[in-house]
């Protein structure tokens, strides 16, 4: 069987169930009627087109994930929450995209590559996300306002060297 | 850039940007996974594509609707390329009936892929150029597309309607043997009469009854001699009215019957020459055997309906298209501007024989008819008639031909018909 058959349900699976984990043990029932319409917005925009079905969920569960942490929900099942949710929209294209794909040779080779990538960054994002959120640096806001300047313009620039032709 | 990476860039300054305004390190946190995923990309970001491709299409020319497998070979003159996509961008109104337009597949450095789909086009002449590359790293970021030149170009000629041979009323012949009665004595197999015998005549030519009957006396039996003619087509190919859809069946049709009449003419060792009468003018100068069906074949397998432009423009053309005396078909649906054109034709010797593919029978057996258009159609009906009776009285003969129906009975019943004597 593929990996990302039986990935893909479980990696939304875990990122819902994360989430709902949260706010239940908190006590904010209200996250069932908000989950509920996120379900129906994602039946409803899966009709549209993949992207737009995956790309409700991603963002649905990073809103609640932020709702959560200014609650002060476990952040730990927040993260969690996040990072399943970046899986399995990844994998939701990723499948849509391997449907043009014919040579099952090529089929395998991207296949591999991809989890791979996705594994690496997956992984680096948990132990980043954990190293950080056990610092307790204290900075001013202004400094946390450079820095945050300074990553977003290495981003940008990065992208336009890196990939100066694309079109 | 890509909406995937569009939507993740939005994620990351969202949380980013939520958690300075909440002034929460643990919300600028959550933003970190989606920045890791970021940078895994960027960093496997493809490199420069080095590609070269190759189309080669099984014909180049082809009949309507015969199949065509495409082939594009691409080789990779650069480094690796792990998430290759390949598109074929197909002309308008192409469909593929089996395989891929487009793949996704790896291509190591110095390596070749290959993607074939079969087509099954309509009449026209088709020209692809290039096809579209693009690459991305393994989490679909970061791409770069290349438009690879792939040139072909396909040449779809129209497939010829059934018709069986019909013998066309030609009155003038050229002075070579064929297959076309020539009205005078010669070389045929038909019986043309008894003239006296002549020195030199062959001993199996003699009348022996004639010759018992008047003792002394010799005669010579004379056949019909059969000679090769002048052909010239006329396709109209002017747009005539605003019904676009029909006036693309009507013309589908005329082109398909203008490609059966040049073979079967052609097949009988006539000459034959070729006019698309319109907005963009195209000729075939006269000329015999199967390059000239080829190349007549060709020309209306490129025709296109165009702008109007008034029929009585024909008379500057060259002569050299229409030799003196040649039998002139026309293939129009007949506009009432026209007629002055056809009498100027007449008027210069040419025997027209116009093949007008019948528009209000058409329309008329369109399911969108309604009741209400009845009156309309009948009025039209009657216009028509009236048109086709005023170039009758030309000496036009003219096959009006209802789409739906076989060609030759048409043509057969206009060869019969007898022409008013020429006045001009």
């Amino acid at each position: 069987m593929k990996p990302r058959i039986t990935l893909l349900p479980g990696l939304s699976l875990l990122s819902t169930a994360s989430i709902t984990a949260g706010y239940l043990l908190a006590g904010s029932w209200m996250i069932l009627p908000a989950l509920l319409g996120m379900g129906l917005l994602f039946f409803f925009a899966r009709r549209r087109s993949v992207f737009e079905a995956a790309s409700v969920l991603l963002v649905g569960a990073a809103i609640f994930a932020v709702v959560g942490v200014m609650m002060g929900l476990s952040f730990t099942l927040m993260l969690l929450g996040c990072i399943g949710a970046l899986s399995s929209w990844d994998l939701m294209l990723f499948s849509q995209s391997l449907m043009r794909a014919t040579n099952r040779e090529d089929i395998g080779l991207l296949e591999g590559l991809h989890y791979q990538s996705l594994v690496i960054a997956i992984l680096g994002g948990v132990l980043f996300s954990l190293t950080a959120a056990n610092f307790a640096l204290d900075l001013p806001f202004i400094v946390i306002l450079m820095l945050c300047a300074v990553a977003l313009g290495g981003v940008y620039f990065g992208v336009q060297n890196i990939i100066g032709v694309e079109r | 850039m890509n909406e995937k990476r569009n939507l993740l860039l939005l994620l990351i300054a969202g949380l980013i940007s939520a958690g300075l305004i909440a002034r929460d390190g643990k919300v600028l946190i959550l933003a970190i996974p989606l920045l890791v995923y970021f940078i895994t990309g960027l960093i496997q970001a493809p490199t420069r594509m080095a590609l070269r491709a190759e189309r080669s299409l099984s014909r180049n020319s082809i009949h309507t609707h015969e199949p065509v497998k495409v082939r594009i070979l691409v080789e990779n003159g650069g480094s690796a390329l792990i998430n290759l996509r390949l598109e074929d961008e197909l002309p308008a109104s192409l469909e593929p009936v089996s395989g891929q337009t487009d793949n996704v597949l790896s291509l190591e450095a110095g390596g070749t892929a290959d993607m074939e789909y079969a087509i099954k086009p309509e009449r026209g002449a088709y020209i692809w150029t290039s096809i579209l590359a693009s690459c991305a790293d393994p989490l679909e970021l970061f791409s770069q597309q290349r438009e690879i030149a792939a040139p072909g170009e396909l040449l779809v000629r129209p497939a010829p309607i059934k018709i069986r041979p019909v013998s066309i009323g030609i009155r003038s012949t050229r002075l070579t043997a064929g297959s076309i009665p020539a009205h005078r004595a010669g070389t045929g197999t038909d019986y043309w009469g008894i003239r006296e015998y002549a020195p030199g005549d062959p001993l199996r030519r003699l009348n022996w009854r004639l010759a018992a009957r008047y003792p002394g006396k010799w005669y010579t039996n004379e056949f019909e001699s059969e000679e090769i003619a002048d052909f010239g087509l006329v396709l109209d190919t002017r747009r005539l009215s605003n019904a676009a859809r029909m006036e693309e069946v009507l013309f589908k049709h005329a082109t398909s019957a203008a490609a059966s009449i040049a073979e079967m003419a052609l097949k009988d060792g006539n000459r034959v020459s070729l006019l698309l009468f319109g907005h963009s003018m195209s000729s075939l100068f006269p000329g015999f055997g199967k390059g000239q069906l080829n190349r007549g074949l060709g020309t209306l397998g490129r025709a296109r309906l165009g702008d109007y432009v008034p029929f009585s423009f024909l008379e500057y053309f060259p002569v050299r298209l229409f030799p003196v005396r040649a039998q002139i078909i026309i293939l129009s649906t007949l506009d009432q501007r026209d007629l002055e054109g056809y009498a100027r034709l007449r008027s210069f010797g040419y025997d027209v024989l116009l093949i007008s593919p019948d528009p209000v029978d058409y329309a008329l057996r369109n399911p969108q008819a309604s009741a209400r258009g009845e009156l309309a159609y009948r009025a039209a009906r009657v216009e028509r008639i009236l048109l086709l009776e005023r170039l009758i009285e030309m000496g036009v003969r003219v096959a009006n031909w209802p789409v739906d129906r076989p060609l030759d009975p048409i043509l057969y019943e206009s060869m019969k018909m007898r022409l008013p004597t020429r006045r001009m």
